[in-house]
C-alpha cells in the first residue's frame, strides 16, 4: 500500500481528485476503482468530520464501491452504469472548476480592482435644486443697502480711550534693556519712576521671571534692604 | 460588430450620463424604459461605449452583468484610485470560497443543489459567507427555487467588465457535457429550505 500524502481536502471530490492526481492517473472508471481502497482508508484516518460531511463522503464511497465491483465482476449485472459514469463526469467537471478557481484567485490577488464612487451622488432632497425664484440683482443691492444702514449706529458709538496696562512682557523687555545698558542695577532705582502700585508689582514679577530665566541674579543682603541686580553673562 | 439597430450618438450619450450619475449598478430594463429603447439597444450602447473608452484610452469602463450595468474606473489605474480613496486591500479567498465562486461565475445563476452537485459537498455555509462578503447574491427569491450568482462587485474586484472575460469562459460555460452534469441532478425535486437572508 502506498503512503498517502494528501493536503487538507475540501470534500469527497477534492479527496478523490487528489488521490487520482497523486497516482498520475486520468479520470476513468478504472482509475476510480484503483483509488477506492485508498479513499476508504483515508476516511478511516480522518477523525473530525461533522455529520453532514460524513454523508457527502459516504455517497461517493458507495459509488466507488459499485464501480469497483462492476470492474471486478464484469459478468455480473449489478446495474448502476449511469451512476458510475456520472461520478466520472462529476469529477472531471470538478477538476475543471478547480483550475478555473485558481485563475480567479490569480485575478483576485492581482488586485486590479475597478472602482466605483464610494457613495452615489444622488442626494434625496425635498427642495428642487437651483437658485431661489426671488433672487435678483436689484434685490441683492437693496439688501446690501439695509446692511449698511444697520451698521451706522455701531460706527458712531462714543470713542473712549482705554487705559494702557503695563504687561509683564513689556516690563521684562524694559528691564532687560536697562540691565544690558548698565550691567548693575538696584531695585529702588528701578521703581523710582513707577506711576502706581500696579507698575511696581509688575516690575517685581518681571524681575522674578528674569531670575527664573537665568538672565540675571538678584541679591539682597538683609530683609527689606535694597535688591542688587546683576546681569548673567550668557 | 453588427448591431440590429444602429446606436445613435444621442442614445450613447444619454446612457453614459445616467450611468455616471447613478454610481451604482442599474438595471438595463430600467434604462431601456427611461430611454424608450429595447434592452438590446442599451446593451449595444454599453458595448460601444466600452470600445470607445478603450480606443481613446479613457479612465472608465462599463461592467455588464446579469442585466445590470455599472460605470467603474479602469482596472489599470486601480492602485492610483485605491490610494486616492484610501481603501484597504481585499482579504484572501479560501479554497472552498474560490470553488463556489468559480462555479457560480461560469455557470451562474445556479440553485444550491446545482452548485452542490458540482462541488460534492453541502454549500449552505459557504453561500452565506459569500453573501455576507457581498460577492454572491440571490436572484428569483420569489420563485420556487432561489438561485445564486456572483455580484457586480465581484466582477469589478477581478478587474473584468463581464464574466465572459474570465479565462476559458466559452468552454466552461457552454460545454454540453458540463451542462448535462449540472442539470442531471436538478430534475430531482429540490429541497425546500428557507433562503439565508443576505
Amino acid at each position: 500500500m502506498y503512503e498517502i500524502k494528501i493536503e487538507k481536502f475540501q470534500g469527497p471530490l477534492d479527496l478523490l481528485l487528489q488521490l487520482i492526481e497523486q497516482e498520475e492517473l486520468d479520470i476513468t472508471e478504472v482509475s476510480l476503482a484503483q483509488v477506492t481502497d485508498q479513499y476508504l482508508e483515508y476516511l478511516k484516518q480522518v477523525e473530525e468530520l461533522n455529520p453532514e460531511e460524513v454523508a457527502d463522503f459516504l455517497v461517493v464511497a458507495a459509488k466507488l464501491l459499485l464501480i469497483k465491483s462492476r470492474l471486478l465482476l464484469p459478468t455480473l449485472d449489478l446495474g448502476g452504469e449511469e451512476e458510475a459514469s456520472e461520478l466520472e463526469r462529476q469529477l472531471r467537471l470538478y477538476q475543471r472548476f478547480i483550475a478555473a478557481g485558481r485563475a480567479i484567485d490569480k485575478l483576485w490577488r492581482a488586485g486590479h480592482v475597478a472602482w466605483v464612487r464610494p457613495k452615489p451622488l444622488i442626494l434625496k432632497r425635498e427642495e428642487p435644486e437651483g437658485p431661489p425664484p426671488n433672487l435678483s440683482v436689484d434685490g441683492l443691492r437693496q439688501a446690501l443697502g439695509r446692511v449698511i444702514a444697520a451698521l451706522e449706529p455701531i460706527i458712531k458709538l462714543p470713542q473712549v480711550t482705554l487705559l494702557k496696562v503695563i504687561s509683564i512682557t513689556e516690563k521684562i523687555q524694559a528691564l532687560k534693556a536697562m540691565i544690558l545698558k548698565k550691567a548693575h542695577l538696584n531695585w529702588q532705582s528701578l521703581i523710582k519712576g513707577a506711576k502706581d502700585k500696579t507698575e511696581i508689582i509688575v516690575s517685581f514679577l518681571a524681575l522674578l521671571e528674569l531670575v527664573k530665566q537665568r538672565q540675571l541674579i538678584a541679591e539682597q543682603s538683609a530683609l527689606f534692604q535694597d535688591i542688587n541686580l546683576t546681569r548673567l553673562e550668557n | 460588430m453588427s448591431t440590429p439597430t444602429p446606436i445613435t450618438e444621442a442614445l450613447r450619450g444619454k446612457f453614459e450620463s445616467i450611468l455616471f450619475a447613478a454610481g451604482k449598478p442599474l438595471a438595463l430594463k430600467k434604462l431601456a424604459d427611461m430611454l424608450g429603447v429595447t434592452v438590446g439597444d442599451v446593451e449595444a450602447a454599453a458595448r460601444e461605449l466600452n470600445e470607445r473608452y478603450r480606443e481613446a484610452g479613457h479612465g472608465l469602463e462599463v461592467i455588464l452583468h446579469q442585466g445590470e450595468a455599472l460605470m467603474v474606473t479602469r482596472p489599470e489605474y486601480s492602485d492610483l484610485v485605491r490610494q486616492f480613496l484610501k481603501v484597504e486591500e481585499l482579504g484572501e479567498l479560501t479554497r472552498p470560497q474560490l470553488e463556489a465562486l468559480s462555479v457560480l461565475a461560469y455557470r451562474g445563476p445556479l440553485s444550491k443543489p446545482e452548485l452542490e452537485q458540482v462541488r460534492g459537498v453541502n454549500c449552505s455555509l459557504i453561500l452565506r459567507n459569500l453573501m455576507i462578503r457581498g460577492l454572491v447574491e440571490v436572484v428569483g427569491e420569489d420563485g420556487p427555487v432561489p438561485h445564486y450568482q456572483v455580484t457586480v462587485d465581484f466582477i469589478r474586484y477581478l478587474g473584468l467588465s463581464a464574466t465572459s472575460e474570465l479565462p476559458e469562459y466559452d468552454t466552461l460555460s457552454r460545454d454540453e457535457n458540463l451542462g448535462q452534469a449540472i442539470v442531471g441532478i436538478v430534475s430531482e425535486p429540490a429541497p425546500t429550505e428557507p433562503v439565508a437572508k443576505g
